[in-house]
Parts: structure tokens; C-alpha cells; sequence
């Protein structure tokens, strides 16, 4: 390849000419090329990864999974059919956000948005596909297991993407995610005396972020969907009573990690210590996770459900046990990241 | 290639993001070979009117018309007329300069690139950079490629936001006189949003001042020069003193 500084045009010979015209899948494929070219290990180690794959689906314990998936198929054609429809209408909203803040946004040139919510299911049917060959090729699966799964994956991907596709509403300018958030007043006294305190509410805003109505909503259909036939009513309140706290659990507990290496680079030139930091990362985020398990132990009390009690009350012990470990863990790591001492 | 009379046409135009409105009725012409800038304190709505009139931000209501052609009505001929420098944090990392150059020439079908785009990023001194990761770019250096990325096809209507930020004296000194030289040429017509008065002063054919999402007030280029003129305490000075009076006038209303 010619290397003068400006060689008209160089790499993009023998680039169809569809493609060039087409600026986001032209850029979606350099920056594909370029993967490798920045990170020499990713295509060894896919490849490693892939191999792996391949072998671990001749071994016989993988091929009985997958034959125990084809004899009960309807669990495994909802579940994967969800996962392709939120897929789907994620992936659809990543797409209409480029349109707005993309850095090819201006230019008169068609965005390929069909392209490019397709390709990525093309390549995950691709691989399905390959994996089904596999394992029916090293004899763990038999070949009409192998056939009801294809058609199980084909099924779930062409209705999950119609669904994902269509259930999500184009937005041109879509609403921040702090939306969510709760903007507090301030303290009276927060320009004479300054505190650590907002830091703590930064966790618990990124995990109402997290646990916004719509990803809630979403996870929710999912659970609701795997809820096994003939159960009570009661049954099934409980069980997604119990997810939401989890999940919002979780939420905190992902939010705290987020924040600390966040709040680490943004204070990093500060002589701030490690208990004054962990303390203002983690208190709010252990309270409202007290908080949360003390209602929950005390309705599930109240009702007299005696037995998911106890389980209840080992969850929320080693829900706290967890969090704190991940605050001192997560600031210290925070910290020496940016170089951040304690005095 | 000859210059439309009026390459840029906006009026009466609202915007926002949900309930907030940014700009209210907003009225905006840029004539064929003019250069105007747009100024405002920061939050003003000096962005969003761009974004507006590159197309990627929705409006609520108003007309929007570049070089004759409406960018609701016939969006993709509207858009194949301007230019516009993006922001330079939202340049992809893994591309390199090159690359990004060869993308957005491809989109505008171009065979190659122009001799004056390539004596600029010389002038920029950008040559070096070709071929490493945007990412491992300066802020500067981010800045010329959206600039250049932005010059690529000869577009009538260049829209500029900050375009100068980051940039070194030298480059920034190369962009003002290619500017200059294209305007005064009749070859495109430039909407530049800043805060640097020092191009106000000197390159400007025209100013607007944006304040609250509203278009405050007009300077015409003569009207520039006897406000330089009348004001010891040079342009800023004077700038601001329209700003603090048209400001408090707003407020006297309001109360």
C-alpha cells in the first residue's frame, strides 16, 4: 500500500462501492479491522475462546443439557426469544441515538439502520448454528434433538427481533437517564461548611438509574415468562417482590463500584483519605440496602411466613456482608488506581 | 460552483429536550458568502441552534432551509450542502485520522480529496497524525480533524461550533484566513458559534446574540466597527455592556 502522506483514497480500494456509500457500516467495518490492529490479543484469544467452545460442546455432559433443552422445548424458546426481543429493542435504541449524537449524524448519507440491527443476530444465529453443528458432528447430540433446536433458535430469533424490533417506539432525542433521579435540595450550610455528603447520594442515583421503570420492566417479563405453570397468585407476587429487591440490590451494589473509580478520578489530586472516601462512597448506598431488608423482613413477618424468614435474613446478612467487603475492596482499588495515598 | 443567495434560512424555530424549551422562535439568515457568528453566554442555546440546522436535532416548530432546500422537506439535499465540525470527543478512537478522512469522503462521494482540505492539514501541521488512533489524539488534534472532516466536499454552509478550541495559535491563525479567504471568494458561507471576539472583530461579516434561546440582537459588520470604535475599553468590553443592558431590560419586563 502506497504510504505517502496522501495517498488519495488508499485502503479503500477493492471496497465495494455499496459499502463506501454507506458511512456506518463502512466505519462499523474499519473499526472491526482496527480491533485487531489496536489489540493484538483479541483474535488469538477469541480463536483460543472458540476452540474451547467447540470442544466443551462434544463432551457428553453438554450434548445431555442440550438434549434436556429439546425435550422441553417451550421454556427454552420463550426464554431465548426474550432475550432476543430486548436484545433487539436495545440494540434499536443504541441505533436511533447515533443518528442524533454520532459523529457521522450530519452527513447525507443513508444510516443502514436495517444493516445494522440485523448483522449483529445474523452473527449470533451464525455462531448458534455452528455450535449445534458441532456438537452434533462430535456425537453428543442426536440429530433430531439437533433439528428441534435449530428450528427452537430459528424461531426465537426471527419472532424475538420482529417483537424487539416493533415494541420499541423510535425516539428521535431520547430522555437523559437522570430523569430518574431525585434532584435533593441542598444543605443550608453548604458553602460554609462543606461536606463529603453528596458523594453519597451519587451511588444511590446511579442505581436508580440502573433500576429505571423500563430495564425493570423488561427483566420483570422475563421472570414473569419462566413463572412455572399452576403457581398461586400470592406465589408469583412474592417471587417478583423478591427479584425487584434483588435487583436493586445488585443495582446499589454495581452503582458503588461504578462511583468509586468515578469519584477516584475526579478527586484524585485531592488529599482525601481512604476512611473519609469509603465511608462517603458507601454509607447511603449500606443504609438504603438495611433499609430495603428491614421492610422486606418485616412484612414477610407480618404475614407470618415464617420458614422464607429465615432464608430472607441470611440474604440480607450476606447482602451487607458483600457491600461492605465491595466498599473497602472497590475504594482501595479505586484508589491506587489513580494513585491516591492514605496519609 | 455557484453560491446560493441565501444559504441559510431559519425562522421562527422552537426547540427543547422534553418540557425545557431552548430556543424560541428563533430567526436566522446567513447570506452567500457571509460570515456569521453566533454569540451567547454558555447555555444560551448557541449548540442546539446548530444541531437544529445540521439536522440532528429535532424541532418543535419553525422552518429550517439551507441553500434552498428544506431540511424537513428534502432533508438529504439540504444536508449534502453543509458542513459541520462535531464535537471532537464523539471522533471514534479506533479509527485513525486517515480512515475517518476516507469515511466521510466515501459518504460525500468524493473521487478524492481537495487540494485546499490537504494544504490546510498541512498548515495544521496534522500530516504526522495521520495514520495513529484518534484516540491517542490531543483535544487539538481531534479539533483540526473535525475541522477538516467538516472543510471535505466544498460545502456552502460551513456550521462551526468552538471550532477554534484546542487549537495552537499557528493552526487556529490558518483556519481563520482559509476561512476568510473562501467567504471573501464566494466559494461558502460560515455560522460559527463562539465566545472568541477577537474573530468577531475581524472576520465577521455579521454577529447575532443569543440570550435565553432568543436571538437579542443583530450587528451588522459596520455596526461592529463603530461599537469597536466607540468603546475605551475595546470590543469585549462593549459586547458585554449590550449584553448586561439588553439582560436587565428583560429582567425589568419579566418583574
Amino acid at each position: 500500500m502506497d504510504r505517502t502522506p496522501w495517498a488519495p483514497l488508499a485502503p479503500t480500494r477493492g471496497v465495494p462501492r455499496w459499502l463506501r456509500s454507506r458511512p456506518f457500516l463502512f466505519a462499523a467495518a474499519l473499526l472491526g479491522m482496527n480491533i485487531h490492529r489496536r489489540y493484538r490479543l483479541v483474535l488469538p484469544a477469541g480463536l483460543v475462546l472458540l476452540v474451547i467452545g467447540a470442544f466443551a460442546l462434544t463432551l457428553p455432559a453438554v450434548g445431555h443439557a442440550l438434549e434436556l433443552a429439546a425435550q422441553n422445548p417451550l421454556p427454552s424458546l420463550v426464554s431465548l426469544t426474550a432475550a432476543c426481543a430486548i436484545a433487539t429493542a436495545r440494540r434499536k435504541g443504541r441505533l436511533h441515538r447515533s443518528l442524533v449524537d454520532s459523529w457521522l449524524a450530519p452527513l447525507a448519507a443513508p444510516a443502514s439502520l436495517l444493516a445494522r440491527a440485523l448483522f449483529p443476530a445474523a452473527l449470533q444465529l451464525l455462531v448458534l448454528a455452528a455450535g449445534l453443528v458441532i456438537a452434533l458432528a462430535g456425537g453428543s447430540l442426536s440429530s433430531a434433538a439437533a433439528i428441534t433446536l435449530g428450528a427452537i433458535v430459528g424461531g426465537a430469533y426471527l419472532v424475538g427481533s420482529a417483537v424487539g424490533w416493533f415494541s420499541r417506539q423510535a425516539k428521535y432525542a431520547a430522555a437523559p437517564d437522570f430523569h430518574y433521579v431525585t434532584v435533593r435540595k441542598p444543605r443550608w450550610a453548604w458553602a460554609q461548611a462543606p461536606r463529603l455528603e453528596p458523594l453519597s447520594y451519587w451511588a444511590i442515583g446511579q442505581a436508580q438509574v440502573y433500576v429505571k421503570p423500563k430495564v425493570i420492566a423488561r427483566a420483570a417479563f422475563v421472570v414473569l415468562l419462566s413463572l412455572p405453570m399452576g403457581i398461586d397468585g400470592a406465589s408469583a407476587v412474592a417471587i417478583v417482590a423478591g427479584l425487584w429487591v434483588l435487583l436493586y440490590v445488585g443495582a446499589l451494589m454495581l452503582a458503588l463500584l461504578r462511583v468509586a473509580f468515578s469519584a477516584s478520578r475526579w478527586l484524585a489530586l485531592t488529599s482525601l483519605n481512604y476512611v473519609r472516601f469509603a465511608y462517603a462512597v458507601g454509607y447511603r448506598v449500606l443504609l438504603a440496602q438495611i433499609w430495603t431488608w428491614a421492610w422486606i423482613l418485616l412484612l414477610t413477618y407480618a404475614t407470618g411466613l415464617y420458614r422464607p424468614l429465615r432464608v430472607e435474613l441470611l440474604v440480607a446478612l450476606f447482602s451487607l456482608i458483600l457491600s461492605c467487603a465491595a466498599v473497602a475492596g472497590a475504594v482501595r482499588a479505586a484508589m491506587t488506581s489513580v494513585g491516591m495515598r492514605s496519609p | 460552483m455557484t453560491l446560493e443567495a441565501v444559504a441559510l434560512s431559519v425562522q421562527q424555530l422552537d426547540a427543547g429536550y422534553d418540557k425545557h424549551r431552548v430556543l424560541i422562535n428563533v430567526s436566522l439568515t446567513v447570506a452567500g458568502g457571509e460570515w456569521v457568528a453566533l454569540l451567547g453566554p454558555n447555555a444560551s442555546g448557541k449548540t442546539t441552534l446548530l444541531h437544529c440546522v445540521v439536522g440532528t436535532m429535532q424541532v418543535t416548530s419553525g422552518s429550517i432551509t439551507v441553500c434552498g432546500h428544506s431540511l424537513r422537506d428534502d432533508p438529504t439535499r439540504a444536508r449534502g450542502k453543509l458542513g459541520f465540525a462535531c464535537a471532537p470527543e464523539k471522533l471514534p478512537a479506533l479509527l485513525t485520522g486517515r480512515q475517518c478522512l476516507e469515511v466521510y469522503a466515501a459518504a460525500k462521494g468524493l473521487a478524492a480529496i481537495g487540494a485546499d482540505v490537504l494544504d490546510l492539514a498541512e498548515r495544521f501541521q496534522y500530516i504526522p497524525m495521520l495514520d495513529r488512533f484518534v484516540g491517542a489524539y490531543s483535544l487539538g488534534t481531534r479539533q483540526k480533524l473535525a475541522v477538516l472532516l467538516a472543510l471535505l466536499g466544498e460545502p456552502q454552509l460551513l456550521v462551526l461550533d468552538e471550532a477554534f478550541n484546542g487549537l495552537d495559535p499557528a493552526s487556529a491563525l490558518a483556519l481563520k484566513h482559509y476561512l476568510r479567504d473562501r467567504v471573501a471568494a464566494g466559494k461558502c458561507s460560515v455560522l460559527l458559534a463562539t465566545h472568541a471576539l477577537d474573530i468577531v472583530e475581524r472576520y465577521a461579516d455579521r454577529a447575532a446574540l443569543l440570550l435565553h434561546g432568543r436571538i437579542a440582537h443583530e450587528w451588522r459588520k459596520d455596526e461592529l466597527a463603530v461599537m469597536r470604535e466607540k468603546s475605551e475599553e475595546g470590543f469585549e468590553a462593549a459586547l458585554a455592556a449590550v449584553a448586561v443592558e439588553i439582560e436587565g431590560e428583560r429582567a425589568a419586563k419579566a418583574s
